[in-house]
């Protein structure tokens, strides 16, 4: 079985192989050559081609933009960052407004006298008095 | 290769007048696999011109002219796949139905030596063209390229870019379908006359 098969590859090969000697390579027309810089120059020319090009010239000034941005947004960020660090050495609170302003406000409540745990009067008590 | 390393870097620089000579170099044997890919005379010349506009536009971006061959396959295989769906896109008479006429016709003129020896090739071609038309267009076109192009399995590597090990493997099933089809229709060919070579 395995013999018939590597037969029948072998037989399959050289079909084609005999094929091919039917099919040489032909000689192509007089006008194939002229034929295809005819079409570079019509492709060269089509607006799909102006379109990939304007598209490229896009992408690379995204890109450099996206760069120069960079670039100038990064040292700044540095320096933001290098006076957080030194408003944190400093023993400052670091943070916004709003950071601030909260922590403030939690400082000022602990040391307030007015938030004692509250007691509220129902009035019972004063009743039970009575009643005893 | 049939041209120079060096020829292929100055085309790739801009260079027409090296790009010319890269078609006149290589215009026959592209011609002749996309005839043998497509088996259509009247559009050979159509998909060959399509292949060098496509290679005169990509090749920037060939990294070294040491995989020129297998790139210049590739963008032929490509244009073939192209063409290939576009006919589906609007059938037409198949060849090989015309063809058959052909066969008989020539078995009726079958006197003289030379009208037998042309009976026998149109009997290959008709055999050929049955098998293959009975796979898939992948399955087809690696096939040809291995068996009739004659490409290794490192420029299929090149052509493909798939690893050698899948290639061996999508090539066996490929064959393992022909020779299916060729067992199913041996019946047909036996009743016309087997046209597979002998193993002597």
């Amino acid at each position: 079985m395995g013999g018939d098969h590597y037969m029948e590859n072998d037989q399959l090969g050289r079909l084609l192989q005999e094929y091919r000697t039917l099919h040489p390579d032909a000689e192509p027309g007089a006008n194939f050559v002229p034929g295809v810089w005819q079409r570079i120059e019509a492709r060269r020319n089509s607006s799909p081609l102006w379109f990939l090009r304007w598209a490229k010239a896009c992408v690379v000034a995204t890109i450099a933009l996206a760069l120069v941005m960079t670039l100038f947004v990064l040292p700044r960020y540095q320096q933001n960052a290098l006076q957080l660090g030194a408003v944190q050495q400093a023993g400052l609170q670091p943070g916004n407004y709003l950071d601030v302003l909260a922590a403030a406000d939690s400082a000022a409540d602990a040391a307030s006298p007015f938030y004692e745990p509250a007691s509220l009067e129902t009035g019972f008590e004063t009743e039970r008095e009575t009643i005893e | 290769m049939l041209v120079e390393f060096e020829l292929i870097e100055k085309a790739k620089n801009g260079d027409d007048a090296a790009f010319g000579q890269i078609i006149q170099a290589y215009r026959k044997r592209i011609l002749g696999t996309i005839g043998r890919l497509l088996r259509k005379p009247e559009d050979v010349e159509d998909v060959g011109q399509e292949v060098f506009v496509r290679l005169y536009y990509s090749l920037d971006q060939l990294r070294t002219p040491e995989v020129f061959e297998p790139w210049l396959y590739r963008l032929t295989v490509n244009a073939a796949y192209d063409y290939l769906r576009r006919q589906k896109r609007r059938p037409e008479n198949r060849m090989s139905d015309l063809s058959e006429q052909q066969v008989v016709m020539a078995d009726a003129l079958a006197g003289t030596k030379r009208q037998a020896e042309e009976v026998r090739r149109t009997k290959i071609r008709e055999t050929v063209h049955e098998l293959l038309d009975k796979i898939s267009d992948e399955d087809r076109i690696l096939l040809m390229l291995k068996e009739v192009e004659g490409l290794s399995l490192k420029e299929l590597e090149g052509v493909y870019k798939i690893k050698e090990n899948a290639l061996k493997v999508r090539l066996f099933r490929a064959r393992q379908r022909v020779l299916k089809a060729l067992g199913s229709s041996e019946g047909r060919a036996d009743a016309r006359g087997s046209v597979l070579p002998n193993a002597d």
